[in-house]
């Protein structure tokens, strides 16, 4: 008792410790909540920055898509190219001039109006200050002319594609950003402002960073006008801080769910969980070495030797043989609890329209016995002591040195498993767990033979694709992979205007990829949200088959959420915590009083023990 | 005389440490690899143009003791450079973020002293008693409980099952203002604040247990006891006063380890403080942050330590110049 | 974290201090061997009655067996991912007393074999504590003047680093495995040590006895290990117990950073793991509470004996 009596003070005192420190902040009363709309939403990862040329993470992309437009938006069926800021841009007969009409009902949060000229400034400003996170979309050194405030000129040197691509780049105010046009990028990408000036149909008011960030609707947007009046982004450090908040009504939407907690969701009544088609794809990534020889200038120092990697992964027939010995759907069910589905492309099949869809009977099948059949057949006879095959031609066993990557979701497991399937066809995983950082670096010196990582991409497949491309050995590359066939496959598709034409010639890609085994796709891994119903419906998934709800390519979730029928209007959660402060400062001021009363009292008893 | 220049030995002997500390930090970091390389693969994607620009600002290409003599210079002026990640500089996220360390740190430490040396004081006085018993063993438990999985215990029983406390975060969202925003501080304030002092309240009961014990078989409680002065008496006036001395050198030194036990609690109960950006900076390779970090802590226990030192110099008559 | 520390005494179970020894025997090496065997009995009889350092003394002992014979009791491949023998996230059972984790594995199986990491980090960070911590102590101590600046400088020095942050640098400079786990560990708190035994080296030195084996011609590397370490030795135990403790607790802070090795199963994994994937909002109660309760179960029992052998080796607080 006594114990339990000197915790409740430890509460008490904290409690008055706090008052003490924060009594300056001491000053008006409560600003009149009542009435907002506020949608909640808990999410894992923080904005890193309110600078769009800082933007790292699905936060940064989210807090762009409400607070910024862009040329083109994307379907809500299969993520092709829509109606944004323009209804669609026109092609001359060569293809290197589009012409797009822009709508004249945009504007900017602070009024003014948006322009063609924001438009053309904003890819100006770009291209002329070598702002490379958004460079890739505007390529052969393009022009812009605007000839009236709604029409925007894309002059290209070489025929292109890149208007319908579409850029993912949101539009500047050219007021607010032509004061840092020609500053160093540094100065550029530290330029913050909250307030942020946008033409999104939601605008960032406030960010604590590490807490929260705010944004309130904006009346009147050419997208319409939301039923909510602000959505609040929580900040939390940890899956099961998020579910208590979820449970507790302290948010309304939780993004990004570990497969566990989702699972012990599914029987709630209030909550629905919902599993948001990959869009990224993890992988076994092969090394095959030759780093040396590639662009030692950009990266300074070359690395020492030239063939770093275990010289049979030039051998597909080992490429093959390790194809067959993994057990993809395992890797769904235990690594990722079954929110997966096991890969077979490297475009995930989000991007519904350029995913090829490998058919079953041409997927490598898990098959150790015929793993062991090829490899017995390609020679690999003569094993070592302990049962690891050895390579005919270089006398090396057949131990590969595998780095996993400590942050990236399901790696370590991922390799761990594998190894263990490995063994069954007499190949040894020697597998370490290294940071991001130390990947880069094995990465950049190729001494590895093959890693555990993975790859995602926009819904376009270009930048997909230049990752198997010859001339990305140490740019985007994992293991300096090289086929004539992909590399021209690739210079073909990007100057292909025919959407069906290119798709074939992406899927044709696809399928040599596949066939090649540069790298084995292991899984599409699936995004876990769940959400309250009791508090709003309508909810709007993108694509519409099996997409998720926030954090994607629209902002049709925001659009269309209204307070849910059966509960009445929202803010529950926010009369709730008010009735629950009052009740907790009457509990901790009856318990301070209590406990410091006991502690005189037993002072007392205890002095005239002494006494005794 | 002799204390004050105890004083100035003291003030030297800090100063040396600092010193070292700086040229550790330097020498570590240049070990973890040359940062723009770092920068290069982390989050964006730079032409080889960019990359000389990024070089020359790091000042890589210059000199490692130019090098260390700019980043000596930097580091006094507390310029830490700029986050890979946000491009802030990191001094200005740090002071960000510094306050909710320091009232989560500070609470802590004031209740885990006060209340571990109440447990002490009474456990030694009667020793052997059932209260001496069940509070050494309980102080000992809690000192061998892994804060972090405590945390976590206390996260889901006090915000998950009961629903009392928020589950995370330092305050809502909900635009309070004066004495709501108080409360909502505090009650985010509680989870995190027990954990870290639960966590270290046994370690202090224990020290001010023994410290008493081992004072009172001195002389002069000894002699002040056969004089016959009340039990009472002897306990405040003689044993408890010197008795303290320890624990509070101890609550001092501790600082820097309560500081580092943060870095764990703060990420369990999404607390935006030192800790949380510690957090982040390991998950993105952010260096300068961690850099700062490093530095500012090392510099925090040197100043906790020296005001130790002095405090110990003062108060206890039996310091002497060694 | 910080070392329970409390001043010093000379201890009476030290060696080489009794002036009037028994006749017989003659041969120095066995006078020397009777007079320590004469100390550990008087210790052990000593510490046999304090209750708790016997408690400590039998859990640590269940701890040690249980590491020990943990390979005869769990057979590796059930430990395997890829052959784990049961299915996710199973509650307890007879077949698996403390259910499953997420790859099917039985919980008991690896709390058993997460004792032999833990246990192991513990003991060979604290063997690296000790001996940096006593050879620097020791050196500063006896040869004094400028050496002993030196060396009480850089433990100053090492002293004041913060831990975490140097241990969150060190891990992600040398990468995540379990031999940079105890390196971490031992770097960051020799320190500690050092100090406690240069102390007392500096109150050993001044003991007649030595004084008289140096006038006598008595070579440094002689007094150092006849005289001056069998005489720390008692202080260097005590501390040796509690490092252990510390250095578990570390292991399980460094794990839940994430900065374990991820592929070794400790205690401390299994708590980063399971909290990582929300077993307690879960239900999964039998994933996370275990290998807590290990730690702080096998952490008690060092600190219970670090605790009893500070009340036996320091005679002014033993029980009056």
């Amino acid at each position: 008792m006594r114990g339990m009596r000197r915790a409740s003070l430890a509460l008490g005192l904290a409690a008055a410790v706090v008052t003490g420190v924060a009594g300056a902040a001491f000053g008006q009363a409560d600003e009149a909540d009542e009435g907002q709309l506020t949608l909640h939403v808990g999410a894992i990862d923080d904005i890193v920055s309110v600078n769009v040329f800082k933007a790292c993470c699905t936060a940064d992309y989210e807090m762009m898509l409400l607070n910024y437009n862009m040329l083109h938006g994307f379907s809500a069926e299969d993520l092709s190219p829509v109606e944004e800021l323009t209804p669609g841009c026109e092609p001359s007969e060569d293809s290197m001039t589009w012409t797009c009409p822009i709508r004249d009902d945009a504007t900017w949060h602070d009024g003014e109006p948006l322009t063609s000229e924001d438009i053309a400034f904003t890819y100006r400003f770009i291209l002329d200050n070598k702002l490379t996170t958004f460079s890739d979309y505007l390529p052969y050194n393009p022009t812009f002319e605007t000839p009236d405030a709604t029409t925007l000129i894309w002059h290209s040197e070489e025929p292109t594609i890149a208007p319908t691509v579409p850029p993912y780049i949101p539009i500047l105010p050219e007021h607010v950003w032509s004061e840092l046009d020609g500053k160093p990028a540094k100065e550029i990408r530290a330029f913050e402002q909250i307030p942020l000036v946008g033409s999104g149909p939601f605008q960032l008011t406030e960010w604590k960073s590490g807490e929260f960030w705010r944004m309130e609707a904006v009346d009147d947007h050419f997208f319409g006008t939301p039923t909510i009046d602000e959505v609040v982004f929580h900040v939390y450090g940890n899956h099961e801080a998020m579910v208590q908040a979820l449970n507790s009504g302290e948010i309304d939407f939780a993004y990004d769910l570990s497969p566990t907690l989702a699972r012990s969701l599914e029987g709630d009544d209030n909550i629905e969980v919902n599993v948001q088609a990959a869009n990224y794809h993890t992988n076994l990534a092969f090394n095959f070495g030759g780093q040396a020889k590639a662009h030692p200038d950009v990266y300074g120092t070359p690395p020492a030797t030239d063939e770093t990697n275990h010289p049979a992964l030039h051998d597909h027939d080992v490429r093959l043989a390790i194809a067959h010995a993994i057990d993809k759907q395992a890797l769904v069910d235990t690594v990722f609890q079954g929110f997966a589905e096991p890969g077979d492309t490297f475009i995930s099949p989000d991007k519904v329209f350029w995913h090829l869809d490998v058919p079953q009977e041409e997927e490598y099948a898990f098959d150790p016995e015929e793993a062991n059949r090829i490899l017995d057949e390609a020679g690999y006879t003569e094993m070592t002591a302990d049962g690891v095959r050895i390579d005919p031609e270089s006398g090396e066993p057949l131990v590969l040195d595998i780095v996993s990557i400590s942050n990236s979701v399901g790696s370590a497991r991922s390799a761990e498993l594998m190894a263990g399937w490995m063994e069954e066809i007499g190949i040894r995983f020697d597998v370490r767990v290294v940071s991001e950082s130390k990947a880069y670096e094995e990465w950049e010196n190729g001494t590895f033979d093959a890693y555990v990582w993975g790859w995602g991409g926009d819904p376009d497949p270009d930048f997909n694709m230049s990752v198997y491309i010859s001339s990305q050995c140490l740019g985007w590359s994992d293991g300096c992979y090289s086929n004539p066939e992909l590399d021209q496959l690739y210079d073909e598709q990007r100057q292909t205007f025919d959407r069906e034409a290119r798709k074939e010639i992406v899927h044709e890609f696809q399928q040599i990829h596949y066939q090649e085994i540069p790298e084995v796709v292991l899984v599409y891994p699936q995004t876990i949200s769940a959400y309250r119903t009791d508090e709003w419906e309508g909810y709007v998934p993108t694509p519409s088959d099996g997409g998720g709800l926030l954090f994607g390519w629209r902002t049709d979730s925001y659009m269309n959420l209204k307070p849910a029928t059966a509960e009445g209007p929202a803010g529950g959660p926010v009369a709730d915590e008010g009735g629950m402060s009052t009740g907790l400062l009457v509990g901790i001021g009856a318990i301070v009083v209590v406990a410091v009363a006991a502690f005189v009292v037993m002072g007392r008893r205890r002095s005239e023990e002494d006494e005794a | 005389m002799r204390s004050r220049r105890y004083l100035l030995r003291k003030v030297l002997q800090a100063a040396a440490t600092l010193a070292f500390v700086l040229a550790f930090n330097f020498v570590l970091f240049r070990a973890v690899g040359d940062p723009v390389k770092l920068l290069i693969r982390s989050s964006l994607r730079l032409d080889p143009q960019e990359q000389a620009l990024l070089r020359e600002e790091f000042g890589i290409d210059d000199p490692l003791p130019q090098q260390f003599v700019n980043y000596l210079g930097d580091s006094l002026r507390g310029e830490f450079g700029y986050s890979f990640i946000s491009g802030r500089p990191v001094i200005e996220s740090i002071t960000e973020k510094v306050w909710p360390t320091i009232l989560l740190v500070g609470t802590a430490t004031i209740l885990s002293t006060l209340f571990g040396i109440m447990i002490g004081i009474k456990g030694a006085w009667s020793r052997g008693s059932a209260f001496d018993t069940t509070s050494l063993l309980g102080s000992l438990t809690l000192y061998s409980m892994p804060e972090g999985w405590l945390g976590m215990i206390l996260l889901i029983t006090f915000a998950g099952t009961l629903g009392w406390l928020p589950a995370g975060g330092i305050e809502s969202s909900d635009r309070l203002s004066g004495f709501a925003h108080i409360l909502d501080l505090a009650k985010h304030l509680v989870l995190p604040c027990l954990t870290l002092t639960l966590g270290y309240i046994g370690e202090f009961a224990i020290i001010m247990r023994s410290s008493l014990l081992e004072v009172m078989g001195e002389d002069f409680v000894q002699t002040a006891r056969a004089k016959g002065v009340r039990d009472k008496d002897i306990r405040r006036k003689h044993a408890v006063p010197n008795a303290l001395l320890p624990t509070f050198t101890l609550a001092f030194y501790s600082v820097g380890f309560i500081l580092g036990g943060a870095v764990l609690i703060e990420q369990v109960f999404s607390y935006p403080g030192l800790g949380q950006l510690t957090y982040q900076a390991i998950d993105r390779n952010d260096y300068p942050v961690i850099q700062a970090v490093f530095l500012l802590s090392s510099a925090t226990v040197i100043l906790f330590n020296l005001l130790a030192d002095i405090l110990y110099g003062y108060l206890d008559p039996r310091v002497k110049e060694a | 974290m910080s070392t329970i520390e409390t001043p010093r005494q000379p201890s009476e179970f030290t060696v080489g201090v009794e002036a009037d020894l028994p006749p017989a025997p003659r041969d120095p090496k066995k006078i020397r061997w009777a007079r320590r065997r004469r100390a550990i009995t008087g210790f052990w009889r000593v510490y046999r009655k304090n209750k708790m350092g016997m408690v400590g003394l039998v859990l640590l002992g269940v701890f040690v067996l249980v590491a020990l014979a943990a390979p005869l009791m769990v057979s590796p491949d059930d430990l395997r991912p890829a052959t784990a023998p049961g299915i996710s996230f199973q509650p307890p059972s007879s077949e698996f007393p403390l259910g499953t984790d997420d790859f099917g594995r039985s919980v008991l199986d690896l709390v058993i074999y997460g004792s032999r990491i833990s246990l192991l980090v513990g003991f060979a960070a604290t063997v690296m504590t000790m001996v940096v911590g006593t050879a620097v102590g020791i050196t500063g101590g006896y040869y004094g003047g400028r050496v002993d600046t030196v060396m009480n400088a850089f433990t100053n020095w090492f002293l004041v680093i913060p831990w975490i942050p140097l241990a969150i640098v060190l891990a992600s400079i040398l990468g995540r495995s379990l031999y940079n786990t105890i390196l971490v560990i031992g770097l960051t708190s020799w320190a500690g040590t050092a100090r406690l035994v240069r102390a007392d080296t500096l109150s050993v030195k001044e003991r007649p006895y030595v004084e008289r084996a140096r006038a006598l011609g008595a070579s440094s590397w002689h007094l150092v290990t006849r005289h001056i370490l069998p005489n720390v030795m008692p202080v260097i135990f005590a501390n040796t117990v509690l490092t252990v403790a510390l250095s578990i607790l570390a292991e399980t802070t460094l794990a839940l950073l994430g900065l374990g090795d991820p592929l070794s199963v400790s205690w401390g994994t299994v708590i980063f793991d399971a909290f990582d994937a929300g077993a307690l909002s879960a239900g999964l109660w039998w994933w996370l509470i275990p290998p807590g309760v290990c730690i702080c179960l096998v952490t008690l029992a060092f600190t219970m004996c670090g605790y009893a052998l500070d009340e036996v080796l320091n005679p002014r607080i033993r029980e009056r």
